[in-house]
C-alpha cells in the first residue's frame, strides 16, 4: 500500500497506530464512550479529515481510510465515523452556509458531537424515502416523526436531520439541538456495544436557523452516505486484517496431533483465500476513497462495487476466523468474536449488499 | 475509478493507444474478439509489428536492445494491446528466455540468441513439465549426459504450448541425480529441428492443438548452449517463474471477456423478450466487474511496489490465483448466457463460417473450455496457496 501514499500519508498512518495502541490500552470491557478521549483524538486530526480545508480541515478520503484502518481494530466507542466523516460531510455537502460552517468548526475541535439521524423504521438504507414530517411554524419548523437506531444520539450535542414538508413533499435537512423539547430518546441495545438509540419528534420545535437545507437534500445525503460508506470500508479492512494476524499467530502456536495445526495445508490454504480477500478489499478501499472527489457516477460504481466485495470478504474472513480459532473463537473471552460482530454490523450498515448491488444493477441495465 | 497514473504514465498510456488503434489488423482483431483459433502467423504478423516497431522488447534494458520500460509501463502497453484486439505475444521468448538470456546468459549467447527473439523471427517453447514432475516440477527427469562439448539429452517434456510451431526449446534437464533434486538441474537452449526431437500433439477438450509432447532420444546439444553453471538450472527457473507471474493477471484480457459477454446478451431473446432485462444476469455482471476491479487495483499496486522493490511473493501468487479464476468466471459468465446454443460447438469455426453472433457464441465456448487450463499451468492455484503460505504463516 506504501507504494500509492505519500510521505505525509505514511507518517499520519504511523503516528496513528502508536497513539490508537497507547489510547485503547485498557481492557475491551472496560471500554465505554469517554469525551476526553474524543477531545484527544480531535487534536490527532482524526475529526478534521472530513472537513474542508478554509474550515480548518486536513487531509481527504485517504486520509480518512488510514486513521479508520488504523483505529478500526481498537474497537473505539467515539463516533469517528458518525460525526468527524458522516455528518462533517453532509454538512460540507450543504455549503456555503454560516450554520453548517459553523458546525463543521466544533465538529473539527471535538467540542460538539453531531451525528446524523436519516434512518426510519422500514426504509432499510433508503435515507431519501424518509417521511418525518416538517411542519412551518411562525418563527421556525415543527417536526414530527422517528428516526431509527441512530448511532451516539445519546452522546451527541446535535443531529443532523431529514424531514418532509408537510405541504410540498419536499426533503429538507435540519440541524437540531438534542436537547430541544419534544425529543424522546430511546435506547437501544447494539450487537457491537456501541451506543446507539431510536429517536422520536412529537411536535418538536425548532428554529429557522436549524434548516439547513430544502432543496437538493436527497443527493446531499447520497454523497456523504457514499463518503461515510468508503471510510467504513476502512474500518472494515482494518478489522479484516486483526482478524488474519490473529488467526495467524493462533494457528501458529495452537497444537494438535503433536504439532502446530498452522502445518496444515487445510488450513494453510484457507489463511491463503482469507489474505486475498482482505487484499482486494485493501485495493477497493483506496479506489473508494479516491473515488469520493470524482463524479457521483463514477463515485457511486466504485464505493458499491467495494462494499459488494467488501461483504463477502468479510463474512469469509468472520467466519474463517471463527473456525480455525475452534471453540474458544465462539466465545467473548478472545478479541476475535468482538471484531466479528463489528463486522457484522459494519456489513449492514449505510448498505448492505443487496443494496449496493441493486445499484450496480440499475446502472448495468442502463447501460445495456 | 481510474488508478491514478503519472501525467508521464497517462502520457504513455495515451501514445500506446494510438499505436495498437493504427496497428493492429482488423481482421486479426476480430479473429481475436470472437475467440477464433488463431494461426502461426497471426500471432507472428502482430510480434513483428510489435518488434518494427522497438515494442516487443519494450521492457528489456536499453542495454540489450529495449526501452527500460518500467513495470507499470508494460503493464500499460499490455492492456492498449488487448483493448485494441491484438492477439497474445506469446510469451516464451521476449518474456521468459530472453531475460534469462540477458541476466545468466554469456556474451556469446546474448549475441547469438537476444536479436531473434527482438525480431520475433525465433519463435520458442518452455520445456518445463514432465509427465513425471507437473507440480513438483524438481522432480524432472530429463537426462542431459556430458559427451565432450555436447549433451546429449534424453527424456519428455509435456503441455508443450506451440511446441509444433516453435525453433527452439529452453529446457530443465537433470545433470546430477546423486543431489537433492533442485541442486542438479541444467538450463538448456535447445534446436527443437535436432535429429533425436520427436513433437506429437495433444488435442485439449476444446478440440484444439496448442499442447504438445516433446520426445528427445540423445539429442545432441552444445554445452555452449546450457545457461549458467552446470546445476545452477533451478535458481533461473525460478526467475523466470518470478516473471511468468507478474504479467499474470492480463487485465485488458479479462476486460475483453466481460465487454464479449455484454455483446453476446444484448443480441439474446427469450421470444420476444430481450435478455438484458434479467436482472439476475446484470447481478452476475456487477459481481464480476467488482472483481475486475479489485483485481486491477491490486495488480497495479502490487506493479508499482514492483518499480521500487522485489514485490511481496504473497502479493504475487495472489494476482495468478485471482487473474486465472475471474477468467474462469468470466468464460462461464459467458457460457451460462448462451442456453441450448452451448451444445452447439464448432472447434475450428472461424471468421467466414458463420454471422458474427454465432461465432461470438462458438468463441466463448472455446474459451470457456480453454480456460480450466489457467489455475493448472504457471504454477497451480495450489501451488500458489503453499507459497502464499510459506510467507504469511511461515512454518
Amino acid at each position: 500500500m506504501e507504494c500509492m501514499l505519500t510521505e505525509e500519508q505514511i507518517q499520519f498512518a504511523q503516528m496513528l497506530e502508536r497513539f490508537a495502541t497507547q489510547e485503547y490500552a485498557e481492557a475491551l470491557e472496560a471500554r465505554t464512550f469517554n469525551r476526553e478521549r474524543y477531545a484527544r483524538l480531535a487534536a490527532m486530526g482524526c475529526l478534521s479529515l472530513a472537513v474542508p480545508e478554509h474550515l480548518g480541515g486536513f487531509g481527504g478520503p485517504v486520509e480518512v481510510m488510514l486513521a479508520m484502518q488504523n483505529l478500526a481494530p481498537k474497537l473505539p466507542k467515539e463516533p469517528i465515523l458518525e460525526c468527524g466523516v458522516h455528518a462533517a460531510a453532509l454538512l460540507g455537502a450543504t455549503l456555503p452556509g454560516a450554520e453548517a460552517e459553523a458546525v463543521l468548526q466544533t465538529i473539527r475541535t471535538g467540542s460538539r458531537i453531531v451525528v446524523p439521524a436519516l434512518w426510519e423504521n422500514g426504509i432499510r438504507y433508503r435515507t431519501d424515502m424518509a417521511s418525518t414530517c416538517a411542519r412551518a411554524s411562525a418563527d421556525g419548523w415543527i417536526l414530527s416523526g422517528a428516526k431509527h437506531l441512530v448511532e451516539f444520539a445519546e452522546q451527541a450535542d446535535g443531529l443532523l436531520v431529514t424531514a418532509r414538508h408537510a405541504q410540498t413533499g419536499e426533503l429538507f435537512l435540519f440541524h437540531i439541538e438534542t436537547s430541544t423539547s419534544g425529543i424522546n430518546l430511546k435506547t437501544r441495545a447494539r450487537i457491537d456495544s456501541l451506543p446507539c438509540a431510536d429517536v422520536e419528534f412529537t411536535d418538536c420545535s425548532v428554529p429557522a436557523t436549524a434548516l439547513l437545507a430544502d432543496s437538493g437534500v436527497a443527493a446531499m445525503i447520497a454523497a456523504a452516505q457514499d463518503r461515510a460508506e468508503a471510510a467504513q470500508l476502512g474500518q472494515m479492512v482494518g478489522l479484516m486484517d486483526a482478524l488474519i494476524r490473529e488467526t495467524i499467530g493462533y494457528v501458529q502456536t495452537r497444537r494438535q496431533f503433536g504439532t502446530e495445526i498452522g502445518r496444515f495445508q487445510a488450513l494453510r490454504h484457507r489463511i491463503a483465500d482469507m489474505w486475498i480477500q482482505c487484499e482486494e478489499a485493501r485495493s477497493l478501499a483506496l479506489a473508494a476513497a479516491l473515488s469520493c472527489d470524482g463524479s457521483a457516477e463514477e463515485r457511486a460504481f466504485t464505493i458499491s462495487s467495494a462494499k459488494l466485495h467488501g461483504s463477502d470478504a468479510a463474512r469469509l474472513i468472520g467466519n474463517e476466523a471463527v473456525q480455525m480459532h475452534g471453540g474458544i473463537g465462539m466465545t467473548d473471552e478472545l478479541i476475535v468474536s468482538h471484531w466479528f460482530k463489528r463486522l457484522l454490523a459494519l456489513r449492514s450498515s449505510l448498505g448492505d449488499r443487496r443494496f449496493h448491488l441493486s445499484r450496480l444493477i440499475d446502472r448495468s441495465c442502463a447501460a445495456l | 475509478m481510474k488508478f491514478p497514473l503519472t501525467i508521464d504514465e497517462e502520457a504513455f498510456r495515451l501514445h500506446a493507444a494510438k499505436f495498437c488503434s493504427e496497428n493492429v489488423p482488423p481482421a486479426l482483431a476480430e479473429k481475436v474478439v470472437t475467440g477464433a483459433k488463431l494461426s502461426r502467423d497471426d500471432y507472428l504478423s502482430w510480434q513483428k509489428i510489435l518488434a518494427a516497431n522497438g515494442y516487443l522488447c519494450g521492457a528489456w534494458p536499453s542495454a540489450c536492445g529495449g526501452k527500460d520500460w518500467t513495470p507499470l509501463q508494460a503493464y500499460l502497453f499490455d492492456e492498449e494491446c488487448a483493448r485494441a484486439g491484438a492477439p497474445w505475444v506469446l510469451p516464451f521468448g521476449v518474456n521468459y528466455v530472453g531475460p534469462v538470456i540477458y541476466t545468466y546468459g554469456t556474451a556469446e549467447q546474448k549475441e547469438r540468441y537476444l536479436p531473434g527473439i527482438r525480431d520475433a523471427s525465433t519463435f520458442w517453447c518452455q520445456g518445463y513439465s514432465e509427465p513425471e514432475a507437473g507440480s513438483d516440477l524438481a522432480g524432472l527427469k530429463m537426462r542431459a549426459v556430458r559427451d565432450g562439448d555436447y549433451y546429449l539429452v534424453s527424456g519428455r517434456k509435456i503441455w508443450t504450448t506451440m511446441a509444433h510451431w516453435a525453433d527452439r526449446i529452453f529446457c530443465l534437464v537433470r545433470t546430477d541425480s546423486q543431489v537433492a533434486p533442485q541442486a542438479g538441474i541444467s538450463f538448456l537452449l535447445v534446436d527443437i529441428k535436432a535429429p533425436g526431437v520427436t513433437i506429437r500433439p495433444i488435442i485439449t477438450m476444446d478440440g484444439r492443438h496448442d499442447l504438445n509432447e516433446v520426445l528427445f532420444e540423445d539429442v545432441r546439444v552444445p554445452v555452449a548452449d546450457r545457461v549458467g553453471e552446470e546445476n545452477a538450472g533451478w535458481t533461473i527457473a525460478k526467475f523466470l517463474l518470478a516473471n511468468e507471474r507478474l504479467l499474470v493477471a492480463e487485465i485488458g484480457k479479462q476486460k475483453r471477456l466481460l465487454q464479449a459477454a455484454r455483446t453476446i446478451l444484448s443480441e439474446l431473446f427469450e421470444g420476444d423478450s430481450p435478455l438484458t432485462r434479467d436482472r439476475a444476469l446484470h447481478g452476475r455482471i456487477a459481481e464480476l466487474e467488482a472483481r475486475l476491479l479489485a483485481l486491477e487495483w491490486s495488480a497495479l499496486r502490487t506493479v508499482r511496489a514492483a518499480a521500487a522493490s522485489h514485490p511481496e511473493p504473497a502479493a504475487v501468487s495472489m494476482l495468478k490465483i485471482r487473474g486465472s479464476e475471474l477468467e474462469q468466471a468470466l468464460t462461464e459468465f459467458a457460457v451460462d448466457l448462451l442456453g441450448p446454443d452451448v451444445a452447439a460447438y464448432a472447434p475450428l469455426m472461424g471468421v467466414g463460417d458463420a454471422d458474427r453472433h454465432t461465432l461470438l457464441q462458438n468463441g466463448a465456448v472455446a474459451r470457456m473450455l480453454w480456460a480450466r487450463c489457467v489455475t493448472i499451468y504457471g504454477g497451480s492455484n495450489e501451488i500458489q496457496r503453499n507459497i502464499m503460505a510459506k510467507s504469511l504463516i511461515g512454518l
